[in-house]
Order: structure tokens, then C-alpha cells, then sequence
């Protein structure tokens, strides 16, 4: 090639003779249009107007109705047999508890003490737990209702004319022959700017009259109450118990029918049971705990004299406005960032499972719309 | 009579009307498809005879939106890409096709630069090429290869510019190579 080749008009001309016509037969009968004739007629089938019917033939059919089939199927069984098993452990866990006589509010050693030989009246029944007692007398049929648990906790603020006088007797207001007690007091200052601060544990059934003895003292200045439901906590250490007691009986056994075994395992299956009873001992103490958390609300009750005057905030700045904006935003910002990462965590987890159908269910409508597609541009009229 | 009259007729049955169709495009037809398959007539060929083949079918669906040469054109063009396609998917192991640019006879009656033009273009984006070709194919006006690509002509003819520019230049790159073996002792 020299470069008069490089001529625009010999490129041009070049480029035209990469397409220019070429002749396929002058024989009719061998023309290419005359074979797609022949092969149009011979294969000639009627047009399908829809991709759907003329693409997905019965085994496509059949796949996807049998995808759909499993996948209700699989909602239909598995999410109410999920429901009715947590409703059944939870009836379980009530119906264990009441036949063992593990119901907290009422036999914790440390309430079986403080029942002991006082019948608890009716108006003392647990307010916070009405599915609790399910004594045969009051609950003939055991219901799913699940036995809540529910530790109560009140604060209040009192201003009153007589600190002294006020603070003896709220020490008097709980019953000791019920369990009930003072947990802390404390009295400070000289009059009249003196405080006082006790903490009571009386019967979760006595909180609300507990309260309304106290309003009467004084002026209410601030009050509060919450409920922390501890009923999956509880379930889960008598499930735990349970499985331990269970793993307990199957080592005794275990070492009995061994008896003769050598010396070593005999002492690691003992080893392994004093392992075991040491972890029942201490779900046996938690339980404890929580039976009597909940068997015993908490107040926290603040006195203040009428003559001391209430701490007055100081009065801050737009500096320290704004530095406590902040600080709130930024509290604020953080508790939302975890609720949103428990929320994902909680969502990616726990419908892992369904996740995982939806994506198989997904790659094959996606597979199939795929094949269909190209199918489809296989197929489609050409455009104008 | 027009292109689309006598889709029309042969849409109502008569194949005549088709030969005559055949007989204004086929041999563009093939040589364009042979342009855009590296030279390939075989392949050319199979292209037209599938593009006739829905032509037959699709006839009595055309509705006349384009003229019949566009959409003809349209037609080759899928499905010179469609056949590109399936045999970079299914390499030609088997088949001993006769190339137009290795078979002796061509080689001696075409010119050095068809070759290397012919080369070039391989080279050049399917778009590039396929807007080169058209352009410069005898069946064909700048209005209408406008039309069969659904661009503007203005667009057509800067993009056109453009790859001649870049033809020329890959040619260029070829005579300078060319050049410098040719010096080489």
C-alpha cells in the first residue's frame, strides 16, 4: 500500500466494495427468498399473539405451579405451627410452673416465708400478673394467655411541713409479716432545709394503695411508675431449668448403668454432674431473683421541706442551650442508629429462612423472564 | 409499483409479488450482510434467507410506520448481529466456510487497500462499522441509512466523519508499520 492508496475517494470506493452487491442465483428456484419461501410453508404454524402462551410450555407450567404450591404450603405450615408452638411453650411454662409450684409471686422461699401461715387475702392477689394463678379453682381450663411478669417500679416527690414526722411514718406503711420492708432510707440536712429519701419494697398487689397512703402526706410534686415485663426472662430460665434437671437425670442414669466402669469416667461424669447442678443452682437463684422482683414493687420516695425552696435550674446561656441541644441530638441520633441496626439484624435474621425461598423463588422467575425475553427478541416482529 | 404494494400482494398470496421484492434488494442485501460478517457469504447468505424467512411471516403485520427498504435493511442487520453472536458463542470448529478475502481468487483480483480497509474496519467498533458500511453501500443514500439506523442525519453524518477520521487514521497506522518493516534489514 502507498499512500496515493490513502486517497479519500480510494477509501470510499474501498469501503463500497466491502457491501457491494452480490448476486445469489438467477435460478429462481434457488433464490434465498424462494428457500425461506419453502421453509416458511413447511414450517408454517399459526402466530401466537401472546409471549406467555407461545413461551412457557407445561414443564415451565408445572415448575412455577409447583413453586407456588410449596411456597404457600410452606407459610401454610410453618407459621402456624411457629405460633402454635411459642403459644404452647407458653402454656407449658404457666402449666409447669403452677403443677411444680414454681409460680414466683407465691413460692419463692423468700415469699413462702412471708406467707407462712397467713393465707393471702383475696385482694392481695398478684394485680400485676392476672394469668399468673392458675390454681384449678380459678382458671379450670389452661388458655394461651401468656403469665406475665411484670416488675413494677414508682418514684415520688413529696414536699411536706414535717420531714421527721412524714419520714416515720412512711417507715411504717410496709407490712413486715408480708415480706414487705425498706430497702434504703436516708435523712440529711438540719431544718429547714432538711431531705429524707427511703426506698420501699412492698407487694406488687399493694403499690397502688402504698401510693395513695403516700399522696396523703404531702404535696405531690413529681410521680412516676413503670413496668418492666421480665415474662420472657423467666420462661427462659424455667426452660433452662428444665433442660438441665432433665440432662441431670440422664447422667444419674448414665452412672448407674456404669457402675463398673473404670475409675477416670466415673469421675468425669461426676465432674460433668457437679457442673450441671452448679448451673441449676444458679438458674434456681435467678429465678429466685426474678420471683422476688416481681413479687415486690419498688418506691423511691424524696422528701423536702415546704420551707426549702425547690432547686431553681440555672439560668444558661444560648452557649449552654446549645451544647445541650447537641448533646440530646447526638443521643437521640445514636439510640435511633440502634434501633435501626437492631431492626435490620432483627428483619435480616430472623426471616432468614424466608429470605433465602424468596431469593431461589426470585432467580427462577428471573431465569424464566430472562428466557422469555430472549425469546422474545428471537421472535418478536421485527420493528418498522 | 412501490415496495409496499406488493408486500401488500404478497401478503394477500401472491409470491410473485416477493420475487419481484427479491429481485430489487437481495443481491444489496447479501452483499451488505457479507460486509458486516467479515466477508462471510455463506453466513451472508443464511442472514438474507432468515430475513426473508420473517419478512414472510411478519408481512401481513407491517403496518407501513418505516418504508419496506428500512425495515428490510433492519431486518438484515439484526440478524447479521444475531448470527455474530451465536458464532462467538459457538466457535467454528467444524465449519470450512469459503472466506471471500482467503479465497485465491479474491486475493488476487482485490485490491491491497479493500484488504487492508477490509481489515481496518474489522477492527472498528460493531456501531463504527456498521455506520461505515451502510453509508457506503450502493443500495443505499445518506437519508436512508439514516432512516435504517433511527438517527438524525446530521448525527449520521458527524458519526460518519468521525469514523472515517478514525479509518483513516488506523490506516495511516498500518502504512507506518507497514513502512518500518519494510526498512528493516
Amino acid at each position: 500500500m502507498n499512500a496515493s492508496n490513502l486517497h479519500p475517494d480510494a477509501i470510499e470506493q474501498a469501503l463500497a466494495d466491502l457491501s457491494k452487491p452480490v448476486q445469489a442465483s438467477a435460478d429462481a428456484s434457488v433464490a434465498l427468498w424462494h428457500a425461506a419461501l419453502r421453509a416458511s410453508r413447511a414450517s408454517a404454524t399459526p402466530p401466537r399473539r401472546s409471549v406467555f402462551t407461545r413461551e412457557i410450555r407445561l414443564p415451565q407450567l408445572a415448575t412455577i405451579a409447583a413453586c407456588l404450591l410449596l411456597f404457600l404450603l410452606a407459610s401454610a405450615i410453618i407459621l402456624p405451627s411457629l405460633g402454635k408452638a411459642r403459644s404452647s411453650a407458653r402454656v407449658a411454662t404457666s402449666a409447669q410452673v403452677a403443677s411444680d409450684g414454681l409460680v414466683m409471686e407465691r413460692t419463692s422461699p423468700m415469699q413462702l416465708k412471708m406467707m407462712e401461715g397467713r393465707p393471702p387475702p383475696a385482694s392481695t392477689a398478684p394485680v400485676s400478673s392476672p394469668a399468673i394463678d392458675l390454681s384449678p379453682a380459678q382458671s379450670p381450663s389452661l388458655t394461651p394467655a401468656p403469665a406475665r411478669q411484670v416488675v413494677h417500679k414508682a418514684a415520688i416527690d413529696l414536699r411536706v411541713t414535717d420531714v421527721r414526722g412524714t419520714f416515720a411514718k412512711i417507715t411504717l406503711l410496709p407490712n413486715e409479716a408480708t415480706g414487705e420492708y425498706i430497702e434504703t432510707s436516708s435523712l440529711t440536712g438540719e431544718e429547714p432545709n432538711i431531705a429524707a429519701s427511703l426506698t420501699l419494697r412492698v407487694a406488687a398487689s399493694r403499690l397502688s394503695e402504698t401510693l395513695n397512703a403516700l399522696r396523703t402526706l404531702g404535696t405531690v410534686i413529681s410521680e412516676s411508675a413503670t413496668g418492666q415485663d421480665i415474662t420472657d426472662t423467666v420462661m427462659d430460665l424455667e426452660a433452662r431449668l428444665r433442660n438441665e434437671e432433665r440432662i441431670e437425670r440422664e447422667v444419674l442414669a448414665l452412672l448407674d448403668k456404669r457402675a463398673d466402669s473404670p475409675l477416670s469416667e466415673v469421675l468425669t461424669v461426676r465432674t460433668q454432674l457437679n457442673d450441671i447442678r452448679a448451673r441449676i443452682e444458679a438458674i434456681k437463684a435467678q429465678r429466685e431473683r426474678a420471683g422476688r422482683m416481681v413479687a415486690l414493687a419498688t418506691i423511691v420516695i424524696n422528701l423536702r421541706s415546704q420551707a426549702q425552696p425547690l432547686p431553681v435550674a440555672e439560668d444558661s446561656g444560648i452557649a449552654d442551650y446549645f451544647i445541650k441541644s447537641v448533646s440530646d441530638a447526638w443521643q437521640t441520633s445514636l439510640r435511633t442508629l440502634s434501633d435501626t441496626a437492631a431492626f435490620l439484624i432483627r428483619t435480616f435474621l430472623g426471616g432468614l429462612v424466608w429470605w433465602l425461598l424468596l431469593g431461589l423463588l426470585a432467580l427462577g422467575l428471573w431465569r424464566l423472564i430472562r428466557r422469555l425475553v430472549r425469546a422474545q427478541s428471537r421472535e418478536a416482529a421485527p420493528t418498522e | 409499483m412501490s415496495d409496499e404494494t406488493l408486500l401488500a400482494r404478497f401478503a394477500k398470496g401472491d409470491d410473485a409479488a416477493l420475487a419481484e421484492l427479491a429481485g430489487r434488494y437481495e443481491s444489496s442485501l447479501i452483499g451488505l450482510a457479507a460486509g458486516l460478517l467479515d466477508g462471510r457469504l455463506d453466513l451472508a447468505h443464511d442472514a438474507v434467507q432468515e430475513s426473508w424467512m420473517r419478512v414472510i411471516k411478519y408481512a401481513k403485520s407491517f403496518e407501513g410506520r418505516s418504508s419496506f427498504r428500512t425495515w428490510m435493511y433492519r431486518i438484515v442487520i439484526n440478524r447479521c448481529k444475531d448470527l455474530r453472536d451465536r458464532r462467538a458463542k459457538e466457535p467454528l470448529a467444524d465449519e470450512s466456510p469459503p472466506k471471500i478475502d482467503e479465497s485465491p481468487l479474491r486475493l488476487v483480483a482485490e485490491h491491497a487497500l479493500q484488504q487492508d480497509v477490509r481489515a481496518a474496519i474489522g477492527l472498528l467498533p460493531p456501531a463504527t462499522r456498521l455506520l461505515l458500511l451502510l453509508c457506503y453501500h450502493q443500495g443505499l443514500t445518506h437519508t436512508q441509512a439514516a432512516q435504517v439506523l433511527d438517527i438524525p442525519l446530521g448525527t449520521l453524518k458527524s458519526r460518519l466523519a468521525a469514523a472515517l477520521a478514525q479509518l483513516r487514521e488506523s490506516l495511516r497506522d498500518k502504512e507506518t508499520d507497514h513502512d518500518t518493516n519494510a526498512h528493516t534489514p
